[in-house]
């Protein structure tokens, strides 16, 4: 049995007490048992391809949307959206960015690699409901509230 | 003056030749028309000789020719009278009266083989029949029809014919007839035989006398029967009216005329009859052309005329040549020698006259005054120029004594000196100063020369007057200009043509390291240059100066001690009228401190690059790591903030009910200061952002962008009311410039937010070389003493609960408009609104 069966969230953060804060918005909507936190680049890859530690993943299972730090060890953000973006098996899984950086290239660098969207962290919860519901995935991932709880 | 001129010698000499040249020809004229006469008699004496002779041989030519000719005739007549002897000889035979044959046949074989000259030699019967015949022919040869066989047959006696051309061979016959008588007197035939005309002709005109003549046979009908030369053309032909024919024809003895012959060439003929005797009319002519008898007459006639031409034109020569000697040439010597006189004496006395007039014009002309004055020193004549130069004129002068002009410049000594010296004979020469008529001074150059008579007694004097002023002031000029050239600090030296140097100035001297007294033409190109320059200087340098008049660049010199000095050269070549150099200057400049100080300045510069590369790459450096800060602020510096505002939140929530009232105020501070410096880390790196990277430099329409900031900044302030006045273009990049917009309108709305009626003015203008804009509101306005910190980062001049803000906004537009080569300002009164302004460079 995939013990990742139920995952719907990656969370990409290296910093806990961003992560802390994100996890706990999130249970604030009922998602918190959904979402797999990984603390670099690298783990989120291999979460994604189903390496090293993740490959017993269920191929057939996939994640309803990825939160993605930028400044990371090892394999920052960009890097890893522009794997997931290359790649035919994760292109159409949503991407949105979570950073402290509003420096233009990185926005700019994002949006060509094509990310969802882009959220800056000091406006973190109300902004990142904003965007989850304009992706339209709010309702899906809610909806799959009551499944999960059931 | 008078009128009357000697001409040039050119044209005395041309009339003069001319006038020898046509005696010496009329004497010549006379010496050839007496050698001429003198040949005349023995001239006219040949050719009556000559005449003489050519009437002789014609008379000689006629008689020969008649001999010939009645030669001719007996000789036919003998012929003639030998064929009818041998016809009647023929007649008495019995063998031929028979005609009994072979034997007739054979005898008058014989017989015709014998007898030269016969035709042929027939016996006929009475019908005309050949019986027999000399020679084998055809039988039943008719003579029928022949005039001399009818006769010979009616007359019963011997007949001749009539002299014919037998055809076809076209030979003359004379046919004779001889009757054979029966012995009853009847006629039972006929003996016939005929004469060859032709032959016989053929035979006379191969005969000495007449060889060359033409012989020529007419019968009675004036038919040529023969003729020698040119038989085919003539022969046959019935002439009766041609001149030799008639004259032929008339002559019935020998005779000798000139007539025309048939071919047009005038001969002497000897016509003679043939066979008179015999009732005959047969006529001979025997012809010589006029030209073969007067030929050699003729020949001799003009060898004869030509010897004695050549005689008279060589005695003609002889004669004009002694003539030329022992004659001509003493008359032409005398003649010459007669006009030489004359004219040299005529030449002299018109050269003295003009000389005369040439001086007397000179002396009105001269441009130097001239006085004459007798002995005593009273004028006696004056020119123009003196008047010029003195001002009085002639009229004023004649008659006064020169004293007139004294200026009183100079004391008595010095006149007394001057007559003694005039007085001794001796021509005195000085400079004075004189006064003019109208009172003013001048300087002269004066000669005043004695003039003597022939007696050697002093007569009058010659004063002759130059105006030196203007040379003395154009003297003085030369010398302050010398002085100038002499004391330039430029090195100035002047050479002749031939490139002798002839002046060097002080400065110059000093450089080459001469001696004041040193002589300059002593010195060459080679030993005051170094080898390359001199090299330019006399390959490039004069050349180009000779050519264009100037010629400028870089050489050097060479001082005593042998050091090198570069120095800016020009070398002028000064020309005379006609082009040609009449001598060269040259002005140097030493550049020894100017290339010093030019080294200096490039290391400088080098130094200078060199440190400001070394100080760019410290600034790029710098930037570098200032972009890095910048970084690492916005992330790791907002982190830990993020955490404390995100902690202080789950505590409020978590705990709500366990914390009092201050509990939660106490939080609520911890999060809004941790948001105030979130604020604060927001517009420092703005502001670091816009302190470097490139700026763009297009047009930006600055009232879009004034728009664009009244849009996003106004929606917060509802009571304010914007005036946007029009506002010009300004050069830039226009995210930043919208920036300093967004802040001092966003300024102007925060600071006037509490008036009662906030009112914001934007406006602008062109002000020459800069748009300045502004923006004034009606707010809470500032101490003006304070009105420098405004634009410094984290500066405020209200608190933050009075005016929340970070202090960054006007810190950016002073670095956003400085950067785009601006200023900004400020100006304000605490409550009475305050005005922020910026201008930007038009050009930037």
């Amino acid at each position: 049995m995939d013990i990742y069966q139920q995952i719907e969230i990656l969370l990409v953060e290296d910093n806990p007490r961003d992560a802390e804060m994100t996890l706990r918005s999130l249970q604030k909507h009922n998602f918190a048992n959904q979402v797999h936190w990984v603390k670099d680049g690298a783990e989120a890859l291999d979460f994604m391809f189903r390496e090293g530690g993740y490959a017993e993943r269920d191929p057939n299972h996939s994640l309803r949307l990825v939160l993605l730090d930028i400044k990371m060890p090892k394999v920052d953000g960009i890097e890893v959206l522009r794997r997931l973006k290359g790649d035919e098996r994760t292109r159409m899984t949503p991407v949105v960015i979570m950073t402290s950086s509003n420096e233009e290239r990185d926005v700019v660098e994002s949006y060509r690699l094509g990310v969802n969207s882009y959220v800056v962290k000091p406006v973190l919860f109300e902004a990142l409901i904003d965007t989850v519901t304009g992706l339209g995935l709010y309702w899906m991932l809610a909806n799959r509230v009551p499944q999960g709880k059931a | 003056m008078p009128e009357t001129r000697t001409p040039p010698p050119a044209r005395t000499d041309a009339r003069r030749a001319s006038r020898l040249g046509r005696v010496m020809l009329d004497l010549r004229l006379r010496l050839v028309a007496l050698v001429l006469l003198s040949f005349g008699p023995p001239a006219a004496l040949l050719i009556t000789s000559e005449l003489q002779q050519r009437e002789h041989e014609l008379g000689n030519a006629r008689r020969e020719l008649t001999r010939a000719a009645a030669v001719a005739g007996a000789e036919f007549d003998a012929r003639l009278r030998s064929a009818q002897l041998l016809l009647a000889g023929l007649a008495n035979v019995a063998a031929i009266r028979s005609a009994q044959e072979p034997r007739c046949s054979a005898l008058l074989g014989e017989l015709f083989a014998r007898g030269a000259g016969l035709g042929g030699l027939f016996v006929l019967d009475r019908d005309g029949r050949t019986v027999c015949s000399a020679t084998p022919g055809p039988q039943g040869l008719s003579f029928a029809d022949r005039d001399y066989f009818k006769e010979t047959v009616a007359r019963r006696a011997p007949t001749i014919g009539v002299p014919l051309l037998a055809r076809p061979h076209g030979r003359a016959l004379l046919g004779l007839g001889h009757p054979l008588l029966g012995d009853a007197g009847e006629v039972r035939g006929v003996l016939v035989t005929s004469l060859d005309l032709a032959a016989f002709a053929e035979q006379l005109a191969a005969l000495d006398p007449v060889a060359g003549a033409a012989v020529t046979l007419i019968d009675a009908r004036g038919e040529i029967l023969f003729r020698y030369p040119d038989a085919e053309r003539w022969l046959g032909q019935r002439l009766p009216d041609a001149v030799l024919v008639r004259a032929a024809l008339a002559s019935t003895r020998g005779t000798a005329v000139e007539a025309r012959g048939l071919d047009a060439v005038d001969r002497v003929y000897a016509l003679a009859p043939l066979g008179a005797e015999t009732g005959q009319v047969l006529r001979l002519a025997l012809g010589v052309a006029r030209s073969d008898i007067d030929g050699p007459v003729n020949e001799i006639v003009r060898r004869d005329l030509a010897a004695i031409t050549l005689l008279a034109v060589l005695t003609l020569a002889a004669a004009l040549l002694i003539a030329q000697r022992s004659v001509h040439a003493p008359a032409q010597r005398v003649l010459e020698v007669a006009h030489g006189e004359r004219e040299r004496v005529q030449a002299e006395l018109a050269l003295r006259e003009e000389r005369m007039q040439l001086q007397a014009a000179a002396l009105s002309a001269a441009a130097n005054g001239i006085v004459i004055t007798d002995r005593d020193g009273t004028i006696r004549w004056v020119n123009a120029a003196f008047s010029r130069l003195t001002g009085y004129s002639a009229d004023e002068a004649i008659g006064r004594n020169p004293r007139i002009l004294k200026s009183g410049q100079h004391d008595a000594a010095f006149y007394a000196g001057l007559y003694r010296t005039v007085l001794c004979g001796e021509v005195w020469r000085g400079e004075m100063v004189n006064r003019r008529k109208d009172g003013s001074r001048y300087t002269e150059d004066q000669t005043i020369t004695p003039v003597r008579s022939d007696s050697g007694e002093i007569t009058h004097f010659i004063a002759i007057k130059q105006d030196v002023s203007e040379r003395k002031t154009l003297q003085q000029q030369r010398e302050r200009l010398a002085a100038i050239v002499e004391a330039s600090p430029c090195f100035v030296a002047t050479a002749d043509a031939a490139g002798t140097v002839r002046y060097y100035n002080a400065a110059a001297r000093r450089m080459l390291g001469l001696a004041d007294d040193a002589d300059p033409a002593q010195v060459r190109i080679a030993d005051t240059h170094p080898a390359w320059a001199a090299e330019r200087v006399l390959g490039e340098g004069i050349p180009a100066a000779v050519r264009d008049g100037i010629w400028t660049g870089e050489t050097a010199f060479l001082a005593r001690d042998g050091r090198e000095f570069p120095v800016w050269q020009a070398i002028l070549a000064h020309k005379a009228a006609n082009g040609g150099v009449e001598f060269m200057s040259t002005i140097a400049l030493d550049l020894s401190s100017i290339k010093q100080a030019e080294s200096q300045l490039r290391n400088l510069n080098a130094e200078l690059e060199q440190r400001v590369a070394q100080r760019t790459r410290q600034i790029e450096t710098t930037n570098q790591e200032l972009e890095s800060f910048s970084y690492s602020v916005s992330h790791d510096l907002r982190a830990p903030l993020r955490a404390v505002d995100g902690y202080a939140r789950m505590l409020e929530e978590d705990y709500a009910a366990a914390l009092d009232q201050e509990a939660r105020r106490l939080i609520a501070v911890v999060r809004a200061e941790s948001g105030r410096m979130s604020a604060m880390i927001d517009d420092l790196l703005t502001f670091s952002r816009t302190g470097h990277g490139l700026i763009a430099n297009g047009a930006v329409d600055m009232m879009v962008a004034a728009r664009e900031a009244i849009a996003q900044t106004s929606p917060a302030y509802p009571a304010a009311c914007v005036v946007l006045e029009d506002l010009p273009d300004a050069p830039g990049d226009r995210m930043l410039l919208r920036q300093v917009w967004v802040n001092l309108i966003g300024n102007a709305l925060k600071y006037s937010s509490k008036a009662a009626a906030p009112r914001i003015e934007i406006g602008g203008r062109t002000d020459g070389a800069e748009n300045r804009y502004w923006v004034r509101d009606n707010g809470a306005g500032f101490d003006p003493r304070y009105a420098d910190q405004l634009f410094g980062v984290f500066r405020r001049l209200h608190g933050e609960t009075e005016f929340p803000g970070t202090g960054v906004g006007l810190a950016i537009v002073r670095r956003v408009v400085t950067r785009h080569g601006g200023r900004v300002w400020a100006e304000g009164k605490p409550g009475a609104g305050a005005c922020f302004g910026f201008a930007l460079p038009r050009g930037h």
